[in-house]
């Protein structure tokens, strides 16, 4: 499944890049993540829980950061498996700096799921993906406003 | 329901017998089976299309409270042979790669809902939730969802140990192909895709089985056919025959051919129950089943036909590659549907020529498993479909092109050697012509369209097999195709028949029940039917392949008319007349002498004589009355024919359609009960609508199934199908003793053709056509932007 978009953070490419990449506001915008413990550079041990409707999935797993340069680009390589099967999401993140207060994020990644969950919700899998996606954003989003009212 | 009257019971549509316990919710499904002291299993399944097993920890699901074993692939492996012994393995010739089997997968996972750990526990429930809580770290490998990338020689490779992904690879051929297409006037070439479709039963998969040292194994399991899986258990576990009893229920809510193969569920839960020394329940639940059993069709036909002007097809070549998924199932091993699809493509049609190349290929996808219309269903859509396209190629009308084709003479050897035994298939055909009131269609057609609307008209046939005699079924499945009965008096004088094989529906207490009392001159009340337990029945392959009223129905009654001699005998000796032992008529209970009806005795009498008071009988005769009988056409294959036409409305806007009239006219040599042949007729041509146009097995690229519930897997309801009309013509076959064939397997088959035709007559697009199933309103659509686009 292609996870594309593109998304607007008010805050300049650094903040952004810093946003985006530190595992304490991931936990609080990312929806379904439940905790990331570091266990290397850039490595971190997750837990998630991502569903629809009924059928929720647990999953515990990883997340890395790949190619990454601050403040431009990097790659987002999460795993996850749980009891009812299993989630993998490999999306490279661009950031394209448009004001001083304003950047664009580009996502295009794949996204896999496999088991009870994509069985039983595959017809709507999309439709949630992106959801979950703009949900993110919108958090995200707050998230640069704090960070701007904090400076 | 019934009275004492001569009139033949053959013939009558007599109301189900088994139908009032099954109305009042009083039928014995598996999940009714229950012994005390039962434990259940649930099944932890792959939620990986192809990966490596890395670790398995069960620790966390051994400790839940309720849970009695945790058992993983390796113990099992120990305990039994690969499944896939010599007994339920194909010898179709070829080249076959032969896949290693264990119930459960031991270091790799081929496809999603592959079994990999055994939950046992005090409850379902427990098991369940049990299951949740093992953990298993897989490592991830390229997976294979289409047969053609499998097949390219760089292709990852499904199994580590095999050349390729080749699981069979064969050709079936005869007479000079070449010479046919130098010599043709037009060439046909096309490539058809049916998708994976089949069958999904009411009643899903289960067993119970249960063992002790002193009797052994007896495993209660909806099979199909009983006694070839206790052979396979008894071989596979090296467990003496005498310690393994197969019982199949009473009652089997719906196979169609899907309970036929030999699972590995099946050798999981017999090594469970030994080991436990516990009896231990498995009823499979509706995404596992949807998940595992009852994918077939899946073929791909590169198709060409060499004709002459006048529409004769006088050479066929095919290059057909299926899908077989895993391939891991026993007698089947997901290559013999293609292959019989293949030796049955050339349908009702005298074609002297053919080649047809047949690969097989693995993908990580679950074993295609036999469905109604046994490896058919994308051969009659492809072959009779492009019939209907090389007539609109040729300006020729397509019935006559079917009328020159089709098989005019008895019996019939086609080039892929299946034996057409007897019928009249043109007349079945002109039949259909005149019931669909073809030339008036035409008109009103041309009417029609003149007021902007589109209406068409297809046909398309189906030779069904109606049973496969030994001379197929040996090789196909190492098998026996006779049919086995054994009819016993009883000290009642009622009559007790045992059948080998094993229904699932099909009606056979009532149908056996009408054919013996024929025979016996009793009433269907005097009569009762017995199956499914192994150590009481004959030998024989099971209720499958249209077998009943071909093979197994002609057995019950070879087994009366050995009796039949006896009793007459018995009977001579009782009333004091001189008999040769052929001179009695059997009616009413009673045996009368035809020399003079006033002297007869009640079958009852001759019973109590047989059986309970043998000093009455003459010197020196055996007492009892029973024989077993085993019943072998004198012909390699029966076939009967179903003829299907429709006319449809299109709406070349949206690409719906709808049906306005579908009429079947339908062959099944002597109906024992017409209203069990109609009712297998009509649920035959729903089936093939919903595997048409509604029913997909379909999966992501990941090999992730995507129809696992029925909201997705939609099967059709009373909504989505139009009245079906059914018009009997019935031809006796003189390979059986009643005349008669058996009537359900291949019914769909023709569907697909009847409809893609009937839309593409109502289009008239030139350039249109439908070559990929499921036939939906999109693809129509599609096809119909396509075929406007100028090339």
């Amino acid at each position: 499944m292609k996870v594309n978009g593109t998304y607007d953070i008010p805050a300049n490419a650094i903040t952004t890049y810093e946003l985006l990449t530190d595992p304490d506001v991931l936990v609080r915008t990312m929806p379904g993540l439940k905790s990331l413990k570091s266990i290397g550079d850039n490595h971190y041990e997750a837990e998630l829980e991502v569903g629809i409707s009924v059928v929720k999935g647990r999953y515990k797993g990883t997340v890395k950061l790949e190619d990454e340069i601050a403040g431009e680009q990097f790659r987002l390589v999460m795993n996850g498996q749980g009891p009812l099967g299993f989630v993998e999401m490999n999306m490279f993140v661009q950031l394209e700096q448009t004001s001083d207060q304003q950047t664009k994020v580009h996502c295009e990644g794949e996204a896999s799921v496999g088991g009870v969950v994509a069985g039983i919700g595959q017809r709507m899998m999309s439709g949630v993906a992106s959801m979950l996606m703009g949900q993110f954003f919108t958090a995200m989003r707050k998230e640069a406003s704090k960070a701007k009212n904090a400076s | 329901m019934t009275s004492v009257t001569e009139s033949k019971w053959v013939g009558r549509s007599i109301r189900r017998r088994e139908d009032p316990r099954l109305l009042v919710g009083a039928g014995k499904y598996i999940a009714d089976y229950s012994i005390p002291g039962m434990a259940y299993l649930h099944v932890v399944r792959s939620t990986h299309g192809h990966a490596r097993i890395l670790n398995i920890d069960i620790s966390k699901a051994e400790d839940y409270p309720g849970v009695v074993a945790v058992i993983t692939g390796q113990e099992v492996a120990d305990a039994m042979k690969p499944m896939l012994v010599s007994s339920i393995i194909p010898n179709l010739g070829g080249e076959l790669q032969i896949p290693t089997v264990y119930p459960l997968a031991i270091d790799k996972v081929q496809w999603v809902g592959d079994p990999i750990v055994a939950i046992i526990a005090e409850s379902k429930y427990i098991a369940e939730d049990a299951a949740q809580l093992v953990e298993i770290e897989y490592e991830k490998l390229p997976v294979l969802t289409d047969p053609e990338e499998a097949m390219k020689p760089d292709a990852p490779k499904i199994y580590d140990n095999w050349k390729d992904n080749m699981l069979w690879k064969g050709q079936l051929a005869s007479g000079d192909v070449d010479k046919a297409f130098k010599e043709a006037d037009y060439v046909l070439s096309e490539r058809f895709y049916g998708h994976r479709t089949g069958a999904a039963p009411m009643e899903t998969r289960g067993a119970v089985a249960s063992y002790d040292e002193f009797t052994g194994l007896t495993i209660h399991v909806n099979t199909q056919r009983p006694h070839i899986l206790r052979m396979a258990i008894s071989q596979i576990m090296s467990m003496p025959y005498d310690k393994v009893r197969v019982i199949a229920p009473k009652d089997v809510g719906g196979a169609f051919g899907t309970k036929a193969p030999i699972y590995r569920e099946e050798l999981l839960i017999s090594y469970i129950a030994m080991k436990l020394r516990r009896p231990v329940k498995w009823v499979e639940n509706r995404m596992e089943s949807l998940m595992t059993i009852g994918q077939e069709r899946d073929q791909i036909h590169y198709l060409e036909l060499a004709v002459t002007k006048e529409g004769k097809i006088i050479g066929l070549r095919d290059r057909l590659i299926a899908d077989s998924g895993d391939g891991r199932i026993g007698v089947y091993l997901g290559f013999v549907m293609p292959w019989l699809g293949a030796a049955y493509l050339s349908n009702a049609y005298d074609i002297p020529n053919v080649q047809i190349d047949v690969s097989c290929v693995v993908t990580n996808k679950p074993s295609l498993t036999p469905s109604r219309a046994f490896g058919e269903f994308p051969g009659r859509f492809a072959m009779d479909y492009a019939m209907h396209l090389v007539a609109r190629e040729l300006k020729l009308d397509p019935r006559d092109v079917f009328e020159k084709n089709i098989i005019k003479q008895f019996p019939h050897v086609t080039a892929t050697g299946i034996t057409h035994d007897s019928g009249d298939y043109e007349g079945a055909f002109r039949t259909l012509i005149e019931a669909l009131d073809y030339d008036r269609v035409r008109q009103e057609q041309a009417e029609a369209r003149k007021n902007g609307r589109l209406i068409g008209v297809g046909f398309a046939m189906g030779a069904e097999m109606s049973g496969l005699g030994s001379q197929i079924f040996v090789p196909m499945e190492n098998q026996p195709g006779y049919g086995a009965a054994t009819v016993k008096i009883d000290t009642h004088g009622m009559i007790q028949v045992f059948e080998g094989d094993s229904p699932q529906g099909q009606g056979h207490e009532t149908t056996l029940s009408q054919v013996v009392a024929d025979e016996l001159g009793v009433t269907m009340d005097d009569i009762y039917i017995s199956y499914g337990d192994t150590f009481v029945t004959p030998f024989a392959s099971g209720t499958l392949g249209n077998r009943g009223a071909s093979y197994t129905f002609s057995a019950a009654v070879l087994a009366c008319r050995k009796l039949r001699p006896k009793i007459q005998q018995i009977a001579a000796h009782l009333l004091g007349v001189e008999s040769d032992g052929n001179d009695f008529t059997f009616a009413n209970k009673e045996i009368v002498w035809k020399k003079d009806p006033s002297k007869k005795i009640a079958l009852r009498d001759i019973a109590d004589a047989a059986i309970l008071g043998p000093t009455k009988l003459p010197r020196g005769m055996e007492a009892g009355l029973e024989a077993t009988a085993y019943f072998e056409a004198d012909i390699a294959g029966m076939l009967s024919i179903g003829v299907h036409g429709a006319v449809v409305e299109v709406n070349p806007d949206t690409g719906d359609f709808k049906i306005l009239r579908y009429v079947v006219v339908d062959d099944c040599g002597v109906p024992i009960n017409p209203m069990i042949v109609r009712g297998q007729v009509h649920g035959g041509v729903v089936m093939g609508m919903g595997n048409a146009r509604f029913e997909k097995y379909a999966f992501d690229e990941a090999g992730q199934p995507l129809s696992t519930t029925l909201m997705e897997y939609h099967m059709p309801s009373a909504a989505d199908v139009p009245d079906i009309e059914v018009i009997e013509y019935n031809v006796p076959t003189p390979y059986t003793p009643l005349g008669s064939k058996g009537k359900g397997e291949g019914i769909p088959g023709p569907v697909p053709a009847t409809l893609a035709s009937a839309i593409t007559d109502a289009l008239n697009i030139p350039g249109f056509k439908i070559l990929n199933l499921p036939i939906t309103p999109e693809s129509i659509w599609r096809s119909i932007n396509e075929a406007k686009v100028p090339t």
